[in-house]
C-alpha cells in the first residue's frame, strides 16, 4: 500500500513538474520574443536617424553570397523605379558588403545577424499598424514567423531567379539586371598566379565548400586533384576565413572584385553549387558545377538542380552541370568532369 | 507624433496583444484537451483569419486533405458563428473551436512574435502581416489555391479540393456552399 502511494505521489509530482516547466518555457519564449522586438525597434530607429525620413531599408536576411548577389543585381533598377525614396540595402557581414558593392548601390549598411532578425521581427509585428520603411529581400525570410513560400522553390519549375523576380521584384525582368563591377587588369590578381606557381589558362580553381547543400566526400576531391594534376593542370582551392585548402592544392583567396580576372586567366573552375556560382555564371572560362541529388535541407519541392541550375535561370548556357549523390555514383561524376575538360 | 514615440506606442500595444494571444492559446489548449487531447506529432490546428473569409472557405474545402496529410485530427478555429454547422458538411471528423475575431487577432500577434506551435496554420495567403503569398499567384501559372494549400497550410502534395454535397434544409449552409463554389472556381483558375 505504502509503495503504491509513493508511486502515485511520484507520478503526481512529475506531472506538476512537467506542467510547470511547459508553462515557464512558454512564458520565457514570449518574454524573449518581446525583448527581440524591442531590439528591432532600436535598430530601425538607429537606421532611420542615420539615413533620414525618406530612407527605405531593403533587408537581406541571410549572409549567403548568392542571395545578396542576386538582390544587389536588381536593386539599382528597383531604386530607379522609386526615385522619391533613398534605397538603403542592409547586408549581414563584411563579405555581404563586398558583394553588394560590386553594384552601383547608393547606400549599403552592414548589420549583424541578430540585428537583422530583430529588425525583421519588429517589421512583421508592427508593419500593419504603422508605415515602417522596410522591405525584405527574400520570398521567405527565415526570421519571419509568418513566411509561407519556402516550399515553392522548384515547384512547377520555379527557379531561384524567377522566384526573386516574381515575388521580391515584381515587374522587373532579367534585362533589368545591373552589371557587376569586376576588376579587369588588377596587378594584385595577376600576381596570384606567380605567387602560387599557377599556369595561365591551365589552372583549375576548386570550390568544394557550400553553406546550404551537401558536400562531396574527401575521397572524391583527392582523386580529382590527382587526376587534374596528371592532365597537367595547376590546381588551387578557393579559401576564405578558416577554410582549409584541399590536400595537394594551393589555398588561394580571390577577392570578389577580382574573380572574373582570376578565372578568365585560370581557365577552369569546378564548383559545388554555392553563392559564388551565381557570380561566375557569365565568365569566359570553363565552368563545371556540381549539384547534389540528395535534398537533405528540404529545399522546396523539386531537386536542387531544378531550382539552382544556371541554365534554368538563364544565367549561363555553356556551364557543364552535373548532379551527384554522395552515396552512389561519385566515380561517374569524376569521369564526367574529366570528359568535360 | 514623432516616429520614435509612435513606433514605441505601437510596439507596446502589439506586445500587450501577444500576451492576450498567449492566454487565448492556453484556452484553446484546454478546449482541445477536453475534446480528446492534441497530438503534437499528428494533429493540426487550422485558424480561420477573420480578415480573409475566402481563406476560411478554402480551409474548409481542404479539411480532408489536412487529415490525410498530417495523419491525425484537424481542429478548426473560427470566429464565424456558422462554423460549427459548416464543419460536418465539409469533414465530419474535424473538431470546431470557437474564438472571437479579437482573440484570433491576438493569436496572430503571438504567432508573429514567437513560434510557439509547429502545427498551427493560419488560413490565408496574406495574413498575418508579412505573408506575401499573393505575389506568388500567377508566377509560372501558380494559382491562389496552390499558394494557400502548399504555402499557408503545408499540404505538400497539392490536390484540387472538391465541393461537398449537401442535402439538408439549412439555407445558410446552402448559401455558404454556393459562395465556396465560386471561391473554388476563382482561386483554382490559372488565369486569375
Amino acid at each position: 500500500m505504502k509503495q503504491r502511494d509513493a508511486r502515485e505521489i511520484k507520478r503526481f509530482a512529475k506531472r506538476i513538474l512537467r506542467k510547470g516547466i511547459s508553462g515557464f518555457t512558454g512564458l520565457r519564449m514570449l518574454y524573449a520574443g518581446r525583448r527581440f522586438a524591442d531590439r528591432g525597434l532600436a535598430v530601425y530607429l538607429r537606421l532611420r536617424e542615420k539615413y533620414g525620413e525618406n530612407a527605405r531599408f531593403y533587408v537581406n536576411h541571410y549572409p549567403g553570397t548568392g542571395d545578396i548577389y542576386l538582390t544587389s543585381m536588381f536593386m539599382p533598377a528597383w531604386a530607379k523605379r522609386h526615385p522619391d525614396e533613398r534605397a538603403v540595402v542592409t547586408v549581414i557581414g563584411k563579405g555581404g558588403e563586398k558583394v553588394a558593392k560590386l553594384f552601383p548601390l547608393q547606400d549599403v549598411e552592414v548589420l549583424s545577424q541578430q540585428d537583422t532578425k530583430a529588425l525583421i521581427r519588429f517589421y512583421e509585428l508592427c508593419g500593419d499598424q504603422m508605415d515602417i520603411h522596410v522591405e525584405i529581400l527574400h520570398y521567405h525570410a527565415m526570421a519571419m514567423n509568418s513566411g509561407i513560400l519556402e516550399r515553392f522553390a522548384g515547384y512547377k519549375g520555379l527557379d531561384f531567379l524567377s522566384i526573386y523576380l516574381g515575388v521580391v521584384f515584381p515587374g522587373l525582368t532579367p534585362a533589368d539586371a545591373a552589371k557587376p563591377a569586376f576588376s579587369e587588369n588588377d596587378p594584385a590578381i595577376d600576381a596570384l598566379f606567380d605567387r602560387y606557381g599557377l599556369q595561365r589558362r591551365k589552372t583549375v580553381l576548386l570550390v568544394p565548400y557550400a553553406n546550404t547543400i551537401d558536400e562531396m566526400s574527401d575521397q572524391f576531391w583527392t582523386y580529382l586533384v590527382a587526376a587534374l594534376k596528371e592532365k597537367g593542370y595547376s590546381v588551387c582551392t578557393n579559401v576564405s576565413g578558416d577554410e582549409e585548402p584541399l590536400p595537394g592544392t594551393e589555398g588561394v583567396f580571390v577577392p570578389y572584385r577580382g574573380l572574373r580576372q582570376f578565372l578568365e586567366t585560370a581557365g577552369v573552375t569546378i564548383q559545388l553549387r554555392c553563392g559564388l556560382t551565381d557570380m561566375i555564371a557569365g565568365f569566359d572560362c570553363k565552368k563545371i558545377i556540381l549539384y547534389p541529388v540528395d535534398n537533405f535541407f528540404q529545399f522546396g519541392t523539386g531537386s536542387l538542380y531544378d531550382y539552382f541550375s544556371l541554365k534554368n535561370m538563364d544565367l549561363s548556357q555553356d556551364a557543364v552541370e552535373i548532379e551527384f549523390s554522395r552515396w552512389k555514383g561519385e566515380r561517374l561524376v569524376y569521369e564526367r568532369i574529366l570528359e568535360a575538360l | 507624433m514623432d516616429v520614435r514615440a509612435e513606433a514605441a506606442k505601437v510596439l507596446k500595444e502589439r506586445k500587450r496583444q501577444a500576451v492576450i494571444g498567449w492566454r487565448v492559446w492556453r484556452r484553446l489548449q484546454k478546449a482541445m484537451k477536453a475534446a480528446g487531447g492534441f497530438d503534437r506529432e499528428r494533429d493540426v490546428i487550422v485558424v480561420a483569419v477573420p480578415e480573409d473569409p475566402d481563406g476560411e472557405a478554402l480551409a474548409l474545402l481542404h479539411m480532408e486533405h489536412f487529415a490525410k496529410t498530417y495523419g491525425g485530427r484537424v481542429f478548426f478555429c473560427s470566429s464565424n458563428p456558422l462554423a460549427s454547422k459548416l464543419l460536418p458538411v465539409f469533414f465530419k471528423d474535424a473538431v470546431c473551436l470557437a474564438a472571437s475575431a479579437e482573440e484570433i487577432e491576438a493569436l496572430e500577434c503571438l504567432a508573429q512574435l514567437v513560434k510557439f506551435c509547429g502545427r498551427l496554420r493560419f488560413a490565408s495567403v496574406s495574413h498575418p502581416f508579412g505573408r506575401i503569398g499573393e505575389r506568388m499567384i500567377g508566377v509560372k501559372g501558380i494559382t491562389e489555391d496552390e499558394v494557400f494549400a502548399i504555402g499557408a497550410c503545408s499540404l505538400w502534395k497539392y490536390e484540387r479540393p472538391v465541393l461537398p454535397g449537401y442535402s439538408g434544409e439549412n439555407s445558410d449552409i446552402r448559401d455558404y456552399l454556393k459562395k465556396a463554389k465560386r471561391i473554388l472556381k476563382e482561386k483554382t483558375d490559372e488565369a486569375a
